[in-house]
């Protein structure tokens, strides 16, 4: 009954998908993307801080993302180059989908909202 | 001999922190309905994982290639009956590809354990380990313990009844597995180091479980885990080869919330010796000024019994980012073949095959780990 339930949902789901117009603002960006991506205990958490970033807060996720996000242009950030190189490219574990990357490039081309000054 | 390039070998220094030191902090639900009906009938915790209490240690022997005493030190360092010691030593070593090629070895897990009865049904449960330590306090956190406990069981001695855990500990929810990467786990509410002080009431029959933890944001140390919260997870075994069960899980942090609810079954089909663990999580996100991503997380994992000292795992994991929006869905294929060598000793070769937005031109990942595993 329940995989009834569960291939309801997801073909709902499937019914009504888009193709990517989540909100390209900070929050969001932080909360669904880095926190649980980028932010394990290991790596850009606060506890560990990984080459002095983290991003498991949006209030920490601010003050990094401030250093390695060009407002206004994508393709010079540090943020977008380490998502996208192929040596070292992060996260390590499992790369981000193509499309959290086109969100992340929108949020920095529309001028990084939510940066800190 | 391959010879590693600067990059290659500056990856396999990050892919040791990403996936070493890792805590495995249950022990293996496969266990469950194939051996025993109750993770607490081979485990100390009513949640299984970590010390084991004497049917847990009898099974470690008769399941092992080499029988030898399964006790602490192989039962040559006495303990009194009110304490229990123990500990793991565990590391890996082999291929990771995400989707950089590169070749790593690592510790995964240096910890050790003791857990004091104290009369009347009270007892003090703590483990500590080496860890990554905090940064700019490093020289207070390179070890800490990930759980201690203090546990009231309403029947001491015995595997069943009502028990009251308040202290650090993971909480309660799903199907528990053992490999942290497993997508129940990593983005279904218990990853890694989620640990964080909390209050159980949980209360263990051999037809049925029922676990409820309330937790707060550990106030000593900013792990990753940021949120206050509560989960339940209700189990119910319809025979002594099938469990259905209902999980739930809220939490609430400064940046969101998350609402958790899911269903979890085992069944154990005895003569193939096979059992098959499902778990779905439907999970919706609310962000705050804008934002609900919802999130459906699937495994399905089935585990054969193969001679005296073999199990091997074939799991399928489903995660879908955001079922609103097209080409968020990855898939993953694990496998695991484990040898119980000893009582004591276990080799692990731990393989993942991940796809992203399969049938779309995704990017792959995978890894393919030797693990070699050595319990006091």
């Amino acid at each position: 009954m329940y995989r009834l339930v569960l291939v309801a949902v997801v073909a709902c789901a499937a019914c009504t998908q888009t193709d990517n117009d989540r909100p390209a603002t900070l929050e969001y960006i932080t909360a669904a993307i880095l926190q649980p991506s980028c932010s394990q205990y290991t790596c850009h958490s606060s506890f560990r801080r990984a080459k002095t970033y983290a991003f498991d807060t949006i209030e920490v996720a601010r003050e990094s993302l401030g250093r390695i996000v060009n407002p206004g242009d994508s393709q010079s950030s540090f943020l977008f180059l380490v998502l996208t190189r192929t040596v070292k490219r992060m996260p390590y574990d499992s790369p981000l989908a193509q499309k959290d990357i086109d969100l992340i490039a929108r949020w920095i081309d529309d001028g990084a909202p939510g940066l800190a000054p | 001999m391959t010879r590693m390039s600067g990059p290659a070998i500056a990856g396999a220094v990050i892919a040791a922190l990403v996936f070493g030191v890792a805590a495995r902090t249950y022990a293996y639900p496969q266990f469950q309905m194939s051996r025993e009906q109750t993770c607490s009938g081979c485990h100390i915790s009513p949640a299984g994982g970590g010390l084991l209490i004497e049917n847990g240690l009898i099974t470690a022997e008769t399941i092992s290639q080499w029988g030898t005493p399964a006790g602490f030190f192989y039962g040559k360092i006495p303990t009194p009956r009110w304490l229990v010691l123990g500990g793991d030593l565990r590391g890996a070593s082999g291929y990771v590809q995400t989707p950089e090629r590169l070749l790593a070895s690592f510790p995964m897990q240096i910890e050790a354990y003791a857990h004091a009865t104290f009369g009347a049904g009270l007892s003090l449960y703590a483990d500590v380990g080496l860890r990554s330590s905090q940064v700019g306090n490093e020289g207070a956190t390179f070890a800490w313990s990930r759980e201690h406990y203090l546990m009231w069981q309403q029947w001491p001695g015995e595997t069943t009844g009502l028990f009251v855990r308040a202290g650090r500990f993971m909480p309660v929810f799903g199907l528990r597995n053992a490999e942290h990467p497993t997508y129940t786990r990593k983005w279904g509410g218990t990853p890694r180091y989620a640990e964080t002080y909390g209050l159980a009431v949980e209360y263990v029959h051999p037809k049925y479980e029922l676990h409820a933890t309330g937790f707060i944001k550990d106030p000593l140390l900013d792990t990753p885990e940021h949120s206050d919260g509560g989960a339940a997870l209700a189990e119910v075994r319809v025979s002594e080869r099938l469990s259905v069960g209902g999980e739930f899980m809220y939490t609430q942090s400064d940046d969101d919330k998350k609402f958790r609810v899911g269903l979890v079954s085992k069944m154990y089909l005895k003569a193939p010796e096979i059992l098959l663990q499902l778990e779905g999580q439907f999970m919706n996100q609310l962000i705050e000024p804008r934002g609900a991503p919802k999130q459906i997380i699937a495994y399905l994992m089935a585990s054969k019994f193969a001679g005296t000292a073999f199990m091997i795992d074939l799991g399928v994991g489903f995660f879908d980012e955001n079922i609103q929006i097209k080409q968020l869905h990855r898939e993953a294929i694990d496998l695991n073949v484990h040898w119980f060598a000893t009582s004591h000793i276990e080799a692990i070769f731990t393989g993942r095959f991940e796809t992203l937005a399969f049938g779309s031109g995704g990017p792959n990942a995978g890894y393919a780990l030797a693990q070699l595993h050595y319990r006091l």
